[in-house]
């Protein structure tokens, strides 16, 4: 296995540029996942790795090596397509052992690890049957298989789990895990599903519009996102946004919006903008019978242990988690209070993330 | 109702959907064979002249005729030359024409042209071409000291059926280029990058990719082009009459000769009937020797029409 270094990427294809200065390093044995939503780049930047597409600027390594006038056969990466992208015409045994006998491997040695692979996913009785053959779960294993038989630097896998049912989706997931930190992989995992994203990643490269937002780990992600983009993208239900105003009384900060106000705690006293974004969590808001904020309930989603409730609170639309056990039916007047301490401030004009020194 | 009331309704349905089609093929295909058996049969010289019934006498004077059994031999090499010839030729341009390049929209539709020309036109024009001393082929060779005296590519018997394969070539080529482009267009462009990603070389990647993909076209190929190329009349005739000597002399052209220049119009349907004979059964064995590519490119076939 090895590292892998992206330096400053960029993809034009002719007018518009679809990957912007990305800057990311892998370590050796990390699991990275580019995550961001359909379209902003992350196919590309994977078949940038994989030497599939062109750089317009940039430079890629592997290892010690600069890759980029290597051809992708020669870059020692595997690759996992999101389709798949099986040899219809071979049957799974061949399909396994395609690379390697591309290599002038000897029919033995060949056999020996499509054997060893084939036993390592479960494919033992399925080595003699064309991809047309199997399932959707099957066909995935084959393409993981493909790729682990030839026991590369690098995975590169471009939403391998987006094609399989919610359940098998789950499992895969799991044996993915265990796989890639049996084999101690370098993996770049690509997504748009950011539970996947939290789940598998030792780090997430947050995409957005070509651009690489936030590079840390999936925690931290969560906990402190960059922007307002990377805090609405992760997290489920999303977070919450509203405007508000900074005011000073009593040597207190206060946000204000148009239906409350709200005191923040001591560690916001070096505030110094005079409007922002407050973003919160539907899970950081508890139901209260008096005082916090007050809204009208418009529509209550069953989620099984929870509720989400959207509110109107003012102008402002908002949701917010709720016990199940909670009984609120849409018109509903209620209350709740948010937690002080998970409120996340964002610029109003380049709705970055307001940072304090207080939080690291 | 019962599913089997479907069933038989539909059936039904069906059958007076193809009656039209089924009513126009014995009118135009079954007739005319059954008409030309009869006659087979017959001592007919000339269209409209008196006849008797003489049984087999055709047949068994065919079998000894040597023309004929020539012209069977040359059929044979004419359907095998045209085929590899125009196969090969066809799937090369059609593999380069499929790499991507500019003007390869321009391209793609305008091979198609030589297919477009009449045969007429494309036999006088190679006619002219082909020509000894004023034809442009012998001029430029001349005039590149390729060749000291003009080739005869018309008039050499060893070289007229080369010439003729070629002009024949000529005008199925596009055809065949255009097919194959279809079918390599079917070919999931994610497995040729799986390939390269797996360090496929282009032979591997050809091999173990495109060929199969390719095999079902080829194959109803071998037996369309077969039966096509063994029925290749007019370039041939236009171009040489079968000659010099019987040099190009097929069973298409020697029938031909023998019904409307040799007045032995019933010998010579006789000589048809045979020959068709011989396609069908060639036809059969090679239906059946390749029943799995014919299923698969009829599943293709279907899939590329949704
Ligand atoms: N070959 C191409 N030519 C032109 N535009 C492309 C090409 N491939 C991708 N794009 C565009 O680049 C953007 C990013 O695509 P992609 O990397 O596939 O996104 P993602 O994988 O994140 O969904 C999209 O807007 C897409 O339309
Ligand atoms: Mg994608």
């Amino acid at each position: 296995m090895a590292s892998v270094a992206l330096k400053n990427l960029y993809k034009n294809f002719g007018q518009t540029t679809v990957v912007r200065n990305v800057n990311v390093e892998i370590d050796d044995g990390e699991f990275l996942v580019f995550v961001g939503p359909s379209g902003c780049g992350k196919t590309t930047t994977l078949r940038m790795v994989v030497g599939l597409e062109s750089l317009s600027q940039g430079e890629i390594h592997i290892g010690n090596r600069l890759v980029n006038d290597l051809p992708p056969g020669d870059r020692d990466v595997a690759m996992v397509f999101q389709n798949y992208a099986l040899y219809s015409h071979m049957n799974v045994s061949r399909n396994l052992g395609f690379a390697l006998k591309s290599r002038g491997l000897a029919d033995q040695e060949i056999a020996k690890r499509v054997q060893r692979v084939a036993k390592m996913l479960d494919l033992e009785e399925l080595l003699e049957r064309k991809p047309k053959q199997l399932s959707g779960g099957q066909r995935q294993r084959v393409a993981l298989g493909r790729a682990v038989v030839r026991n590369p630097q690098v995975f590169l896998m471009d939403e391998p789990l987006s094609n399989l049912d919610a359940l098998l989706r789950l499992q895969t997931r799991k044996e993915l895990i265990e796989l890639t930190t049996e084999l101690n992989s370098t993996v770049i995992y690509v997504t748009h599903d950011q539970v996947e994203a939290m789940t598998m990643g030792h780090r997430l490269a947050v995409m957005n519009k070509g651009e690489v937002v936030q590079l840390d780990p999936p925690e931290k992600v969560f906990n402190e996102p960059s922007n307002r983009f990377v805090a609405e993208f992760i997290g489920s239900p999303p977070m919450n946004f509203l405007d508000v105003e900074v005011v000073e009384e009593n040597f207190q900060k206060i946000l204000k919006s148009d239906a409350f106000d709200l005191v923040l705690p001591k560690y916001w006293d070096s505030l110094s903008e005079s409007e922002a974004i407050l973003g919160f969590r539907p899970h950081d808001a508890q139901l209260v019978a008096e005082g916090g904020v007050a809204g009208r309930v418009t529509v209550v989603e069953t989620l099984g242990a929870e509720k989400l409730v959207y509110l109107k609170v003012g102008k402002n639309s908002l949701s917010i988690l709720v016990p199940a056990a909670e009984k609120i039916r849409s018109g509903d007047q209620l209350r709740f209070d948010l937690n002080k301490d998970a409120l996340h401030l964002f610029n109003r004009a380049d709705e970055k993330r307001i940072m304090l020194f207080k939080q690291s | 109702m019962t599913k089997q009331d479907f069933r038989s309704r539909d059936a039904r349905l069906g059958f007076l959907l193809v009656l039209p089609a089924v009513v126009l093929v014995i009118l135009v295909v079954i007739l005319p064979i059954i008409s030309g058996i009869q006659i087979s049969f017959t001592s007919q010289r000339v269209v409209g002249s008196e006849y008797e019934f003489i049984g087999l006498k055709n047949y068994f004077e065919l079998f000894e005729d040597k023309q004929f059994i020539a012209s069977l031999g040359k059929s044979a090499i004419w359907v095998l030359a045209n085929g590899f010839f125009q196969t090969l030729a066809a799937l090369l341009i059609a593999l380069l024409i499929n790499q991507p390049f500019r003007g390869q929209n321009f391209v793609r539709t305008w091979i198609i042209l030589p297919w477009a020309v009449p045969a007429a036109v494309t036999a006088i024009l190679w006619r002219w071409m082909f020509d000894a001393s004023s034809g442009i082929v012998n001029t430029t060779m001349k005039g590149m000291d390729l060749v000291q005296k003009p080739v005869l590519f018309l008039a050499n018997p060893d070289i007229a059926g080369m010439s003729l394969t070629f002009v024949n070539s000529w005008r199925y080529i596009p055809f065949l280029t255009i097919i194959f482009l279809a079918s390599l267009a079917s070919v999931p462009e994610e497995e040729y990058e799986a390939a390269k990603v797996d360090g496929a070389t282009p032979w591997l990647q050809f091999k173990s990719i495109t060929f199969p993909n390719l095999l079902p076209t080829l194959t109803v190929l071998g037996l369309v082009g077969t039966l096509w190329a063994s029925n290749v009349f007019d370039i041939i005739w236009m171009m040489t009459r079968g000659g010099p000597g019987d040099a190009t002399t097929t069973v298409p052209v020697l029938m031909y000769d023998m019904a409307f220049y040799g007045y032995n119009i019933s010998k010579a349907t006789a000589g048809a009937i045979i020959f068709l004979f011989i396609l069908i059964i060639f036809a059969f064995v090679f239906i059946f020797a390749n029943r799995k590519q014919f299923v698969i490119a009829s599943d293709t076939f279907q899939d590329l029409s949704k």
